[in-house]
């Protein structure tokens, strides 16, 4: 007993120095070493993909950038805030990355959800963001002076689908389906309302459906001649699959969640002739010459990943200015301008992209085309 | 192999000098260890910081929900021995009552909790009356089918937002000079933690009277319970239904924080997650519960730096330990062997078959 | 609610539903035997499904050269390559269910453990399996190549029958046919039902426990193998997460069916199979995992043990 109880007495006394000893660094010291651009959105868990195509176009504009700038002082190695796309996780992470004073700019978050959770912790740090994903139209409520977003809203989306559908459908009959995610709900609301009388039917098939056989019946006795799926690349290509499979040869229409080339692959030969819409575009597609360096290099691009290397670059260019800290890096690409891959960034007093196009895509031999901007 | 076994066992070290302490060394020590835990937020301690996270926000969430959960958990899971697998069915309740009503009407985080709590308990009322006739595995599969119903009708129901969720819930209004902000976690973990304390404190109240004993007897044998008089339905609900309240309350307290929330926070894996801090830390014995959901939800935090392998760390870890202390890391005082509803005692214990 | 879709398409939907159910049962006969002898709910199950749909892959591609791009195969070739990856899904699934026996449970069990750790082990099998094929497969789902052409063999009532649904439902009927002679006839299955009745006196009887319990485990992960190379061929893809969604309904159709009852199994799978489809077309795929629970908890509230109740006497209920 005796003996216990001296250890407790050690163990205590240990515990007590260590930890008492120093708090935690204030946020607004500075950054001494060399400044780091970080990436927030999901590395792991089931959202990873998204995410892991957004960091690669991070880490290909820094390692461009850097090889172009040997003289930067800025970490070669990019900041990775994994949130898992998830606000519950980034809750807790978002503190940490706005107390980390060499981080001095932020590419994302990736998506909406997390967006809300970490936009005031950085508007309180002055981290200035911006967004190549989130979509979500309120979100300069959370974010305010700090907040940008390089690509348009859910709000200009999903009206450019529908007209993208109706200008190649003639008298289109269209049956909308989502995937029950934040996103594809939203996306399909703007659609729904810019079709109006066009629709002939809805239904909803939650991320993990397998099978489509209901959903494939209804579009059948609804006599749709056109089917918009505002949910991701992986459901999206077994549904059209087993659309195509029924049969049925009518057009499929979605978003950008299924620009991918993964879609292509998973889908094949019932990909072709499929219509796409998205505020991005494909690195592939934006500089056929870059994106084969980008896969020299390691990183295979994907959705928005020429969105997110604009981004970086963007922050790059205030750097490359002189820029050093969060303030000056914030006032600067609120101000100035980039010429991207994608479209030139100017943001608006909102944060938001102005002058840019929602395109059009079509799958034809196997490959993303571009049909050019969705007119109004 | 038994006598290795028990010389290693803390919780009867633990128990044996808590019961030969004199009750000013008791009374020392609860205050120490309530202070410690309120201290916590200022400890900057280089072996139980979060290096990817923020300590302070990380002992609110994961770490301080998790427990609060945990021990809700431990009512029914550990105490009468039900198998609950939609537990975070309870928790999704409290967080939307909170944001609903927080978003459309007036009232603020007080007046919002017990109707949160009210809302839980009701629920685990109309869930556990008709379901907890079932036995075992029957019940789990049942509680995880509500569950998943609860989401996925928050999903398709657009008046409660639907799949994009509530945003813009109020914070809890100031208390004195504390502020309740997004940017600062200090506030709610110390709430938090009130919470959970006078959650421990009614458990081991009820645990020691009628209801806990009660319950001992349903968890060992429901039949003979039945038989020696006891009203086995009735307890059984009553655990439900306070496992439900405590989950309430965590509900309403984080959504309060997380200011935003969707469907997909509320999904099967939180109901695991918790019923593994609960089995792993010691089931039925809260000591060993609240150190299961610290562990659990801890690690994966600290480990962060890992990145990639993290979660494959966190399974294997889980499998590990279960197969070293299959009764936790802090089992119940004696090596009782309970199996909720399945087996008698001698079935399971050192009779069965090497 | 759309009851007219329902008449209409009726016998196109139930055509499909029980090509899906073929696939539950199979799953969930694994769920079954498992619990007859254990006690137990295999919760890394799910897993042991999952791998063999990635084993079915990699024998197409790797053993039988199957590239994505090639056009179907036919005849012969056809047949053995379909062959080919049903048997390597098979032995790949029912590898993985032993070895998870192995790890997670046998060393509990020996100890005599409670159910709920042992659970929390196989939780963590699970959670560890899952991890590692996303990690393994950069979190993205994987596509099948198109071994068999898929064509309508006939309509009837305006159903169209697809041959590789037929094929599905056919093969999966004689797997389990195979699997209730296993049990029923073959020393080891009187073994299993041996145990499931009644462990100790088993041993005392000179069963071989530990063997039992290995088989137990293989014969279940050889039919989700089965239903692994089934669910492949007529879906054509795969990912890290396919085994909890497929193994939440076989799961629930395990219960359904009565739990520890092979033919409860059977029918359980069939009847959430059809259940799913119907429900989906008269309130909505978004709805259909609700209705099949709330079916559930009305089976289970008139018979608390599923339709078939447990097949082993289950003294203390």
């Amino acid at each position: 007993m005796k003996k216990n109880r001296v250890l407790a007495v050690v163990a205590a006394v240990a515990i007590a120095t260590t930890s008492f000893v120093a708090f935690a660094p204030s946020a607004s010291a500075a950054c001494s070493s060399k400044l780091k651009i970080a990436y927030q959105g999901p590395l792991t868990g089931p959202e990873a993909a998204l995410g892991i195509n957004e960091l690669n176009g991070v880490k290909f504009a820094l390692k461009k950038f850097l090889a172009a700038n040997k003289s930067a002082n800025v970490d070669p190695v990019v900041y990775e805030v994994d949130d898992q796309g998830d606000p519950a996780v980034a809750g807790p992470i978002a503190p940490k990355v706005a107390a980390e004073e060499c981080v001095v700019a932020l590419v994302g978050p990736a998506y909406s959800g997390a967006s809300k959770v970490s936009l005031p912790v950085y508007l309180s740090a002055g981290l200035p963001i911006i967004t190549p994903s989130a979509t979500n139209p309120t979100l300069y409520d959370f974010g305010k002076s700090i907040f940008h977003r390089a690509v348009l809203t859910d709000d200009y989306q999903g009206p450019a689908l529908a007209r993208l559908v109706t200008s190649k459908v003639k008298n289109a009959k269209v049956f909308l389906v989502n995937d029950a995610t934040d996103y594809s709900v939203g996306l399909a609301k703007t659609v729904d309302i810019t079709l109006a009388g066009r629709l002939v039917g809805k239904d909803t098939t939650p991320t993990g459906t397998t099978d489509f056989t209901a959903t494939i019946a209804k579009i059948k006795k609804a006599k749709a001649t056109a089917v918009i799926y505002t949910g991701y690349f992986s459901q999206a290509a077994v549904f059209v699959k087993q659309l195509r499979d029924s049969g049925s040869k009518i057009v499929f229409a979605a978003g950008d969640g299924v620009l991918d080339d993964q879609f292509i692959k998973l889908a094949r030969k019932s990909a072709e002739g499929v219509l796409l819409s998205a505020p991005a575009i494909p690195m592939e597609t934006a500089n056929a010459k870059l994106a084969a360096e980008m896969v020299k290099a390691g990183w295979k691009p994907g959705v928005y990943t020429t969105e997110s290397y604009d981004a970086a670059n963007f922050f790059f260019d205030a750097i490359k200015a002189g820029n050093t800290d969060r303030a000056s890096i914030n006032k600067y690409v609120s101000t100035k301008s980039h010429k991207g891959l994608s479209k030139v960034l100017k943001f608006d007093a909102q944060g938001e992209v102005s002058g840019a196009d929602v395109n059009g895509f079509v799958i034809k031999n196997g490959k993303i085309v571009l049909l050019g901007a969705i007119k109004a | 192999m038994a006598n290795l076994k028990s010389r290693f066992n803390l919780r009867d070290k633990g128990a044996e000098y808590w019961e030969r302490s004199p009750k000013w060394r008791r009374v020392a020590l609860s205050i120490f260890f309530i202070a410690i835990c309120y201290a916590l937020p200022f400890l900057n301690n280089p072996l139980i910081n979060t290096p990817g996270s923020d300590f302070q926000s990380v002992l609110f969430y994961p770490v301080g929900m998790y427990v609060l959960m945990a021990i809700g958990l431990n009512i029914v899971v550990g105490k009468s021995g039900l198998l609950d697998l939609g537990y975070v069915a309870f928790f999704a309740i409290g967080a939307y009552t909170m944001a609903i009503l927080g978003t459309k009407t007036g009232l603020n985080f007080w007046e919002i909790l017990p109707i949160g709590v009210g809302l839980a308990m009701l629920s685990g009322v109309l869930l556990g009356t008709p379901t907890l006739r079932l036995r075992g595995d029957y019940l789990a599969i049942v509680t995880l089918g509500f569950g998943e119903i609860v989401r996925i009708f928050a999903v398709n129901t657009d008046s409660i937002g639907g799949a994009r969720g509530v945003a813009g819930i109020p914070t809890p209004p100031d208390i004195f000079k504390a502020k309740f902000t997004i940017l600062d976690p200090k506030p709610y973990y110390w709430m938090l933690l009130t919470f959970t304390l006078l959650i421990i404190w009614m458990v081991r109240r009820m645990a020691a009277r009628r209801p806990g004993r009660a319950w001992d007897a349903i968890r060992q044998d429901d039949d003979v319970a039945q038989l020696m008089g006891i009203n086995t339905r009735k307890y059984k609900v009553w655990a439900f239904v306070l496992g439900a309240a405590v989950a309430g309350v965590g509900g309403v307290v984080y959504a309060s924080q997380i200011l935003s929330i969707v469907p997909d926070q509320f999904n099967l894996n939180v109901s695991i997650l918790i019923l593994a801090c609960v089995v792993f830390g010691g089931i039925g014995n809260v000591w060993g519960v609240i150190l299961g959901a610290v562990l659990l939800a801890f690690t994966p935090e600290r480990i962060r730096f890992l990145s990639q392998p993290r979660i494959l760390v966190f399974g294997i870890a889980l499998v590990v330990m279960m197969n070293l202390r299959p009764d936790g890391i802090l089992p119940k005082k004696k090596r009782e062997h309970f199996d909720p509803d399945w087996q008698t005692v001698e079935e399971s214990g050192e009779g069965s078959i090497k | 609610m759309d009851f007219a879709l329902l008449r209409d398409a009726f016998w196109g939907l139930t055509f499909d539903g029980i090509a899906l159910g073929a696939i539950y049962a199979l799953i969930s006969l694994g769920y079954t035997l498992v619990y007859g002898v254990l006690r137990l709910i295999n919760f890394a199950h799910s897993e042991v499904f999952m791998i063999g749909t990635f084993a079915a892959l990699v024998a197409a591609s790797g053993i039988m050269g199957v590239n994505i791009e090639d056009d179907p195969r036919t005849g012969g070739s056809m047949i053995l390559t379909l062959l080919v990856c049903l048997i390597v899904a098979m032995l790949a699934s029912a590898i993985t269910a032993v070895l998870v026996e192995i790890v997670a449970y046998r060393r509990l069990r020996q100890r005599g453990a409670t159910k709920l750790a042992t659970l929390i082990s196989a939780i963590g099998v699970s959670i560890s399996l899952v991890e590692l094929f996303r990690i393994i497969t950069d979190s993205l789902p994987r596509e099948f190549p198109r071994i068999m052409e898929k064509t309508f063999l006939f309509s009837y009532a305006g159903a169209d029958i697809r041959n590789d649904k037929v094929i599905v439902i056919i093969a999966a009927g004689l797997m389990m046919f195979a699997l209730e002679r296993f049990i029923t006839k073959s020393r080891l299955g009187k073994g299993i039902r041996a145990v499931s009745m009644d462990e100790n006196t088993s041993t005392l009887m000179g069963v071989n426990i530990n063997r039992v319990i290995t088989v137990t485990f293989f014969a279940g992960g050889l039919m989700a193998g089965a239903a692994a190379f089934f669910y492949i061929l007529v879906y054509e893809n795969t990912s890290f997460k396919v085994g909890f969604f497929l193994g939440i309904s076989a799961f629930t159709a395990a219960v359904l069916g009565g739990i520890g009852n092979l033919k409860g199994a059977l029918f359980g799978g069939f009847a959430l199979g059809l259940m799913e489809t119907w429900t989906s077309a008269v309130f909505g795929t978004a709805w259909k995992a609700v209705i099949s629970f709330i079916i559930l908890v009305l089976v289970l509230l008139i018979k608390p043990t599923g339709l078939f109740g447990e097949s082993i006497q289950q003294a203390r209920v």
